[in-house]
């Protein structure tokens, strides 16, 4: 029998997904903040492979999770690249530095 | 048909888009002049497909399912080309043709227009637009959450770089970055939505999930007539989904960004913002829904309760009443628009809180069809009232005539000057508080019926009455109209009646948090822009007036000749019937559902 059940990779995803959501909210750093997206999104593929190993070795999880993967790439290559735009402008990565836009 | 040709118009759109690309690499302005041509063509073509299609659609048995990746040899696909998708399809299509023309480059050296500068990059916006179409068209045909998921974000990715590249200001660069940075966290909750539907239902495909979920007895036969009950990891997988949704909706736990998106992009970016994304949502929710209730949309409890109230009757409240109460705080008219924009997804939300009641009173008053098709209808209307406005804004130049109107003080007293593109901010306005004659009013009363005939209808013998709900439901989007109706009746007013002097920053009460450094001429300056010669029905104005113009008799036409209504209303209709036929029985399906629920 084995000692791993779909439940303790379960909780592995939704920690991950859960340390992901705070630090999003409470780190003010864009780099960090998009970090911490990256780690919602692992926490998401754990999820999926792991739905997917226990609902009969069903594939649709780990294809899912490619498609997880290649989304995840894209936005990383424009986070970086939106990141570097504002770096040159204001020389800090501080989130709060941002905000000309007011109601 | 073919997977091929079922995918023609997504494949046009991506062939003209890699095209774009490439036409991007060039610096002559004559390829940045081509750039839109190409996208304008392109987008034409597939129009006129789509166009032939609906016409040829005819019957609802037709080609409804196709197996992209067919399981079990049952006929399920991964996308489902229905009338639904055909219609959403269309209507995508044609506002994205005016959505075209809002950011056609018009200056000498084809670098934008009035509104818009993405200076060299004409080829890259123009194919970034055609892809987020293609992401709404791919959802529109979605029939599996990879695919949905894909398209919502081949929909979404875009518009980021869109808002970004979409003017030199910093206030766009900060537009795009909250916007980015809030469409990837609500990417992340949607999807992890999606992997808990997954895990639940055991399957991705949206019909097996729609299968997997309801009772069959013990011959295969799906009993459709049941009310089914979620798991709680059921019921957390499509919380997350609806918040997810939700902020591509502009629905209200998630609408905070809209204010800050909209004013800081270009113009015709925001237009594009308030229609792409915006049905994207509503696609992907209209989809969940069914899988969730059957095509009888038996809605289960976290999502409708007994007496009517519930997830959907609740957002659709609060989404209503904070657009417009924060729309009527609002000095800067894009962020009205935007707030506004922030309302009519209440709107259509409350057409769905409404449809979601259909199971709970009797079938004879046809809440179930008119709630789909309310929401139809409705965002095809908003589509069109909106372009209208933010085309107008786009011709009307701020005051230093560098930049698109934005505020209030530099709308006023425009109507004395260009009294016909006041008149058509004017009818976009009334089109869209709901005022008779006009789209707008077709789209309100569409979206009230549903819940007005929920409220009077006979409740069957054993059930809570849904009155209270559909009442109070009724009641507060008519007083929303009514709130709506003060800042849409203010920007009118400010065009025509307000006077230029009075707009002057020194006294203008709002004056002091203007979104760009702008210089602010003290003489008449409009005496010397304005009166020599109009600057309207120039050749840098002539494709956004095409498309203000296009948009403003939609909002007549639509809204005045019966026949016209009736055309899109019967296109509604037969959308309307998403359930088409779906198969009663599944050949060979593992219980890996029942499984997975434990």
């Amino acid at each position: 029998m084995d000692p791993l059940a779909l439940q303790h990779y379960l909780a592995v995803g939704a920690i991950l997904f859960v340390i992901g959501l705070i630090g999003f909210v409470t780190r003010r750093n864009l780099i960090v903040m998009f970090l911490c997206t990256e780690l919602m999104f692992q926490g998401v593929t754990i999820n999926l492979v792991a739905f997917g190993r226990y609902l009969n070795n069903d594939l649709g999880g780990q294809a899912f999770t490619i498609f997880v993967l290649v989304i995840a790439a894209a936005e990383a290559s424009l986070a970086l690249g939106l990141v570097v735009l504002l770096f040159r402008q204001k020389n800090t990565l501080d989130a709060d530095a941002w905000r000309e836009l007011k109601g | 048909m073919s997977l091929l040709s079922l995918l023609l118009p997504e494949l046009i759109l991506i062939v003209a888009a890699s095209g774009l690309l490439l036409l991007g690499l060039s610096n002559k302005v004559a390829s940045r002049r081509l750039a839109p041509v190409v996208a304008m063509l392109a987008l034409i073509v597939t129009f006129c497909i789509q166009i032939y299609r609906v016409k040829a659609g005819g019957g609802p048995t037709q080609h409804d399912t196709f197996g992209g990746i067919s399981r079990d040899g049952s006929i399920y696909g991964t996308l489902r080309i229905a009338e639904f998708a055909q219609y959403i399809k269309l209507i995508s299509l044609g506002i994205g043709i005016l959505l075209t023309l809002l950011a056609w480059p018009t200056n000498d050296d084809a670098t934008g227009n009035s509104a818009l500068h993405f200076g060299h990059d004409a080829g890259e916006f123009f194919a970034l637009m055609l892809l987020s179409l293609t992401g709404l068209l791919l959802v529109a045909g979605a029939n599996d959450i990879m695919l949905l998921f894909l398209g919502i974000e081949l929909a979404s990715i875009p518009t980021y770089i869109m808002v970004s590249v979409s003017r030199p200001l910093p206030v766009a660069q900060e537009a795009g970055v909250k916007y980015f940075f809030l469409g990837a966290f609500a990417a992340a909750i949607m999807l992890f939505g999606f992997s808990y539907l997954y895990g639940t239902t055991g399957a991705t495909n949206l019909y097996e999930i729609m299968l997997n979920l309801h009772p069959k007895d013990a011959s295969g036969i799906i009993d459709w007539g049941t009310r089914i009950t979620l798991t709680p990891w059921q019921s957390l997988a499509v919380l997350m989904l609806v918040a997810g949704f939700a902020f591509k909706m502009a629905v209200v736990p998630l609408h905070f960004y809209v204010g800050d998106v909209y004013q800081g992009a270009a113009t015709p970016v925001t237009a594009f913002l308030s229609f792409v994304p915006k049905a994207s949502g509503f696609v992907a929710l209209i989809k969940l829904l069914f899988a969730l209730g059957g095509p009888n949309w038996l809605l289960p409890e976290p999502i409708v309760r007994a007496n009517g109230t519930g997830l959907l009757w609740v957002l659709a409240i609060l989404t209503m009443t904070v657009g417009n109460v924060l729309g009527l705080l609002q000095y800067n008219v894009k962020r009205v628009l935007a707030f506004s924009s922030v309302a009519h997804s209440g709107y259509m939300m409350a057409a769905l809180a409404a449809l979601a009641t259909s199971q709970f009173v009797s079938p004879a008053s046809n809440v179930k069809t008119t709630g789909l098709q309310a929401v139809l209808f409705y965002l095809a209307a908003y589509g069109i009232m909106n372009i209208g406005a933010f085309g107008v804004l786009q011709l009307l130049s701020a005051r230093d005539g560098k930049d698109s109107a934005e505020t209030f003080e530099d709308l006023a007293g425009k109507g004395r000057h260009h009294v016909s593109l006041a008149l058509s901010m004017a009818v976009c306005c009334f089109s869209l508080t709901g005022i008779p004659l006009t789209v707008g009013f077709m789209g309100k009363l569409m979206i009230i019926k549903p819940a007005l005939a929920a409220a009077i209808a006979k409740t069957p013998v054993g059930m809570s009455s849904v009155r209270p709900a559909m009442t109070w439901l009724v009641v507060i989007i008519m007083i929303n109209a009514a709130i709506s109706a003060a800042y849409y009746l203010r920007i009118v007013a400010t065009l025509f009646l307000r006077s230029e002097e009075h707009a002057h920053p020194a006294t203008a009460p709002h004056a002091a948090p203007h979104p760009a450094p702008r210089p602010h001429p003290r003489g008449h300056h409009l005496a010397d822009h304005a009166h020599p010669v109009d600057p309207l029905f120039t050749r840098h104005t002539m494709p956004i007036l095409l498309a203000v113009i296009l948009s403003v008799a939609g909002t007549l036409l639509f809204g005045m000749i019966p026949s016209a209504t009736e055309l899109l209303g019967n296109g509604v209709q037969s959308a309307a019937r998403i359930e088409g036929d779906i198969p009663q029985a599944l050949p060979g399906l593992s219980d890996k559902a029942v499984a997975a629920s434990k």
